[in-house]
């Protein structure tokens, strides 16, 4: 059977041209990124950098590896991301589930509740004394658990739980499954792409999280490396006298190439995830935008 | 029991014998203590095995902070959410000392420092010998905070000149405004590229606040603020003699002519910098290693240059040089101490360590005998071995935590650690000053100490009125506005602000009364 080739349009011309201009601008902050992050400080001063190093240098990666709090903070990070994402798919699996279902009495009152939370919120003061008086501060747990459930993620969990066809539950039902049974070997074997993709978003979340450290963590060891990378990117920026003042000087490295090693460092976890998830990712992008 | 209640006085007056009798617990020999610290990450790597380290531990015995550190942008984040609400650590690293106290002062968080001055004599002594440290004690006279000591003013900034672009167009280094301006001019003539003037990438404010140094006009930190004449408190804009008008009318000048770069107010550090390394400056205004040390990171410099005092602005008037810290400063940065705090005599007895000449000699210098020396002018200086900042570092030199935060100050260090040229920039400028041949400029009052009431009065009306000068200072420079327009442009300003009542608040405020008397110090 001969196959008919699709005829390429000048549209669709046009959209390659425009895709891989997209393509560019969003590569080229990364690929600059690398060879600052490569390059010598000593030949490099003050000098632009674009695509190629100046001098080649792996000082950078040498002054900040050496340090052994990126390995710890790597591992806090790691470990935060991992039980936040498990705890996060688990919690609103187990608050979207009942809302799935029809019969469920006041429904509609927990839906429209959930629903303020996105709109109001009490505050950062009133949250970090929640948090003291629930006696999380500088603990491993309020990295993990005050994101545990988000309101919208519910809502798209529920929205999704409810396109699954209801005659698969009943016949479970039937056979004398109960609602756990139902959800664990039913219901969420069915959600791969919803459970994927906001395993995704979740890992990233965590990921990016500086905020949360910021605000509750005193102990260094429990640190995620972006607050390491926040103190990096900050500490170089003479951008006052008062901090300049403050700041001693490195010998061999420059505030430039140091940034960018640690960007660098931070992103390549992030950057080898995502293709594994891209299946996933493209099937689970829409959900929730069809109403069940 | 009239027996009972006599012998429980004469107990109780027995025991209050020995509070008078108390003494420093440091260093201490019991029981480790452990405090909690939370203060700004400053990059300091501290070895505590480190001979330095060790010989600190000497002075303070076994109680220890252990620091924990935040990001330097996001730290008053954090510090707010402690003071806001009330989960402080057991000591914390704030900014703003006078405004913390105000504000917070009467909340009940923080450690009262004048109830243990017996465990404290440094900080005794010093309150004595330093009253601006004084000028941070809260309404009832409670001591809150432990602050920087500065003994002496700090000078660290001043003007340079590339003596290889002024040597090419046969011209001295200028002794007056007009005479620099002049350079300025042939330089441009002969270097289209080039930049006449640049300092730091700090914006509008830092220009006005080194090409004040010039005319001697008053400005705090680079922009039009109120200012005590000597008589009464006033505001630039008000006084034709401020010197204001003739700051702007250089900047307008030097912009127009192409002497500033013109992205002057916006240019980053790096842009700056490379103009430097390019060499295609004339002059030039920063802390005094800043070429050699920040920009050519320690390397040599391929053109010569040198350190130069501010212009007078006519013949025959005074040469001005700004005080990068007076020693009577109100300080800024101090140590707070939680209320609830666990031992607090023990605390007390470790921040008095903290502060004393020996910690701070430590912090800077080392051990004597190993890392330095005195020298027969008894200046001193560092030993070979470490004369290298990296061998410092690992020596334990400036690279501990408690004392790089509040430390009884020791500003023999920077100048050891100053390039030749720094080093001779210091000397050139110090020695002006010492001798006369330069005014340090200096306010004659602080800010008052303003009540929250005061405070109020005083924003409401500053706010407004300072925004649209900051804005229209720029349009005079950029040339927007002519300078014609400048009284047209004061008349504006005062409808922004109910001028009258904030100069009446000034005055009636808490006065904060800076020394007359300058201490300035050489090191050779």
């Amino acid at each position: 059977m001969n196959q008919v080739r699709k005829k390429v349009t000048p549209f669709d011309a046009f959209l390659v041209a425009l895709m891989v201009v997209l393509s560019c601008i969003f590569i080229y902050p990364l690929l600059n990124m690398l060879a600052l992050s490569f390059s010598n400080s000593q030949d490099l001063k003050s000098l632009p950098v674009y695509l190629w190093p100046i001098g080649f240098s792996l000082e950078s990666y040498k002054a900040l590896l050496s340090d052994n709090r990126i390995l710890l903070y790597y591992w806090n990070t790691i470990q935060y991301a991992a039980v936040g994402t498990v705890i996060m798919l688990l919690c609103t699996s187990l608050m979207a589930y009942p809302l799935s279902i029809r019969a469920l009495r006041g429904r509609r009152t927990i839906s429209i509740l959930l629903t303020i939370t996105m709109f109001f919120g009490g505050g950062l003061i009133p949250y970090y004394v929640t948090i003291m008086r629930l006696k999380l501060i500088d603990t491993f747990w309020v990295m993990v658990l005050p994101g545990a459930i988000s309101a919208y993620n519910v809502i798209v969990f529920k929205t999704f739980f409810m396109s699954i066809p209801e005659a698969l539950s009943e016949s479970a039902f039937l056979d004398g499954a109960g609602h756990f049974r139902v959800l664990f070997q039913i219901v969420l074997p069915l959600s791969k792409a919803v459970l994927a993709t906001f395993a995704l978003f979740s890992i990233v979340g965590y990921w990016n999280d500086y905020m949360t450290a910021l605000l509750y963590l005193r102990d260094d060891s429990k640190y995620p490396i972006q607050l390491l990378m926040r103190r990096l990117l900050v500490l170089m920026d003479y951008k006052d006298a008062t901090t300049a003042q403050l700041l001693k000087d490195y010998r061999q490295i420059s505030s430039r190439t140091t940034k960018a090693a640690a960007t660098i460092i931070t992103v390549v976890p992030i950057l080898c995830i995502y293709p594994f998830m891209q299946k996933h990712f493209a099937k689970g992008v829409l959900v929730g935008s069809v109403k069940a | 029991m009239k027996k009972l209640c006599a012998l429980f006085l004469a107990l109780l007056l027995t025991l209050s014998c020995f509070a008078a009798f108390a003494e420093p617990l440091t260093p201490y020999d019991g029981e480790a203590v452990v405090y909690e610290g939370y203060t700004a990450d400053l990059g300091i790597t501290e070895d505590r095995e480190s001979p330095v380290y060790q010989a600190y531990k000497a002075l303070t015995g076994n109680v220890t902070i252990e620091w924990s550190t935040g990001p330097w942008a996001d730290f008053d984040t954090k510090t707010s959410m402690f003071l806001n609400t009330g989960d402080l650590p057991d000591i914390v690293w704030l900014r703003n000392s006078s405004n913390v106290v105000s504000n917070y002062g009467d909340m009940g968080y923080f450690l009262n420092f004048m109830d243990y001055l017996d465990y404290m004599p440094n900080l005794k002594a010093y309150l004595e010998e330093y009253p601006q440290l004084s000028n941070l004690k809260a309404p009832d006279g409670a001591l809150y905070c432990i602050n920087d000591v500065e003994p002496t003013d700090y000078i660290d900034e001043g003007f340079f000149v590339n003596k290889t672009e002024l040597d090419k167009l046969g011209l001295e280094v200028p002794k007056t405004w007009s005479e620099m301006l002049e350079a300025m001019r042939a330089y441009k003539a002969a270097n289209p590229e080039g930049t006449p003037f640049i300092t730091y990438g700090w914006g509008q404010s830092y220009y006005e606040y080194c090409l004040s140094s010039i005319n001697g006009a008053h400005t705090a930190f680079g922009s039009a603020q109120f200012y005590y004449d000597g008589e009464k408190w006033t505001h630039p804009l008000l006084e034709k003699d401020s010197g204001y008008r003739e700051l702007v009318e250089m900047m307008s000048t030097m912009y127009a002519e192409g002497l500033l770069h013109p992205e002057y107010s916006t240019m980053s550090d790096d842009q700056a910098y490379q103009i430097v390394l390019d060499g295609s400056w004339l002059f030039s205004f920063w802390y005094l290693n800043t070429i050699w040390g920040e920009i050519f990171l320690r390397d040599e410099v391929p053109y010569e240059y040198e350190a130069m005092l501010a212009p007078a602005y006519e013949e025959g008037d005074p040469v001005y040089q700004v005080l990068t810290v007076p020693y009577d400063n109100t300080p800024g940065w101090g140590y707070f101490v939680n209320a609830d705090v666990k031992n607090p005599e023990l605390i007390c007895s470790l921040l008095d360590t903290i502060i004393s000449k020996e910690a701070s000699e430590l912090y800077n210098w080392g051990v004597k005998g190993e890392t330095f020396d005195v020298d027969e002018n008894g200046n001193r200086y560092f030993l070979e071995g470490y004369t290298d900042n990296a061998a410092r570092k690992a020596a334990g030199v400036e690279n501990f935590m408690d004392v790089r935060y509040i430390q009884y100050k020791m500003r023999d260090v920077t100048y050891a650690g100053n390039g030749p040229v720094a080093r001779a920039a210091y000397d050139l400028i110090v020695g002006a000053l010492a001798s006369g041949d330069a005014i340090g400029i200096r306010a004659l009052r602080a800010k008052p100490a303003f009540t929250a009431e005061q405070n109020e009065i005083v924003a409401s009306n500053t706010t407004p009125m300072q925004t649209y000068i900051d804005e229209n200072i720029m349009y005079f420079i950029d040339g927007t506005r002519s300078m014609d327009e400048w009284d047209a442009f004061v008349e504006e300003t005062l409808q922004y602000c109910d001028m009258e009542t904030v100069l009446k608040t000034y005055e009636e405020a808490e006065q904060i009364e800076y020394s007359t008397e300058r201490k300035y110090v050489t090191y050779n």
